[in-house]
């Protein structure tokens, strides 16, 4: 899928619609994880196979059509992304591109394996979009509002009027975006994966419980969710 | 928060998409001056912090230990080896970009 979205055309090594499995698994990596024990210390997001593809399809297309320039560079030269997403722009095209092409005919198998109703589509959609735009690490905004998230999540005493579920959702939350710099890791290491025959930790990634929300995205998301309406 | 090699493998990557952004007028700053000095302010103000709040929430559970373990063996084999390395880096680029060699940034419209 990825030789079809990256900006220098195709490139070897990449996984296919085929190769799903390798994505959803690293199989016979060495180490693997017990997630019964990762239950206990991942705030209740435990081992949703949704969430664990969202975070691993993430880190693959989080740089899909990367110009090679930072987006400071892009909203100075006025580019066309530019002007449509105005902030986090690569990221914000990145998913557009990657989602878009998700949406075809030709992956519809993969969409089959990914999610089987409207709300699984739309709760993957969310994951993707909070993952990717966590890897935007030079916005200053979104960087304040994972600190300030991350503080209230692992303060010592919860906010007023929270509640074990809520505070729960907030840790959940926050861990995921915080992994922004692990998402671009676990890429690396997918790929180092697939392109060399080094071998790596298996991951541990994560399940949202059922009752986690929609984030506060970004103003600037909205032409995402416009696009979301038209999918569904 | 990775292999040593991984980490070169794509700091490389990193290192020459920002220097051909330079070379080609895309860029102001160039990143050869500061490139090895930077490395290690992000190591010390972005991974080793993040993997040591990977280790608080506890999320990846024994895992966290291994991720800020590389990040710190990393972090001291960059403060050894990096400058030598970005000097490699350059080379690498040159021989892939041979008409960057003598000439410094030129304009977009020029290039």
């Amino acid at each position: 899928m990825l030789t079809r979205i990256t900006a220098d055309g195709p490139v070897s090594g990449f996984v296919d619609d085929d190769d799903n499995e390798t994505l959803s698994s690293n199989k016979g990596s060495g180490r693997e994880v017990d997630l019964m024990d990762l239950a206990g210390h991942s705030y209740g997001i435990t081992s949703d196979p949704l969430t664990q593809f969202a975070v691993i399809f993430s880190a693959l297309i989080h740089d899909a059509e990367h110009p090679g320039v930072p987006n400071t560079q892009l909203v100075k030269e006025e580019t066309p992304e530019a002007k449509k997403y105005q902030k986090s722009v690569a990221e914000q095209n990145s998913i557009h591109k990657a989602w878009d092409l998700l949406m075809t005919d030709e992956f519809q198998s993969l969409r089959q394996c990914i999610y089987t109703t409207e709300d699984e589509m739309r709760r993957f959609r969310q994951l993707v979009i909070n993952v990717v735009l966590a890897t935007d690490i030079c916005d200053k905004d979104l960087g304040a509002e994972r600190k300030a998230r991350w503080a209230v999540a692992f303060a010592d005493e919860s906010p007023v009027n929270s509640t074990p579920a809520i505070d729960m959702d907030r840790k959940a939350t926050i861990v995921i975006e915080r992994k922004y710099r692990i998402v671009v890791f676990i890429e690396e290491v997918v790929q180092e994966c697939i392109i060399s025959p080094i071998s790596y930790s298996s991951f541990s990634i994560y399940r949202l419980d059922s009752s986690f929300g929609c984030l506060p995205y970004h103003a600037t998301l909205a032409n995402l969710f416009a696009l979301e309406r038209k999918v569904l | 928060m990775q292999h040593w090699q991984i980490y070169l493998h794509w700091n490389e990557k990193f290192f020459e998409e920002l220097y051909h952004a330079f070379k080609t007028g895309r860029a102001e700053a160039d990143p050869t001056k500061g490139w090895y000095k930077g490395e290690i302010g992000f190591y010390d103000f972005y991974i080793i912090p993040l993997a040591k709040k990977l280790d608080t929430c506890g999320v990846f559970g024994v895992s966290s230990d291994e991720y800020l373990n590389y990040a710190q063996l990393n972090r001291d084999e960059w403060e050894r080896e990096g400058a030598s390395i970005v000097e490699e880096f350059k080379e690498r680029y040159y021989q892939k970009f041979p008409e960057h060699r003598y000439f410094s940034s030129l304009p977009a419209e020029c290039s």
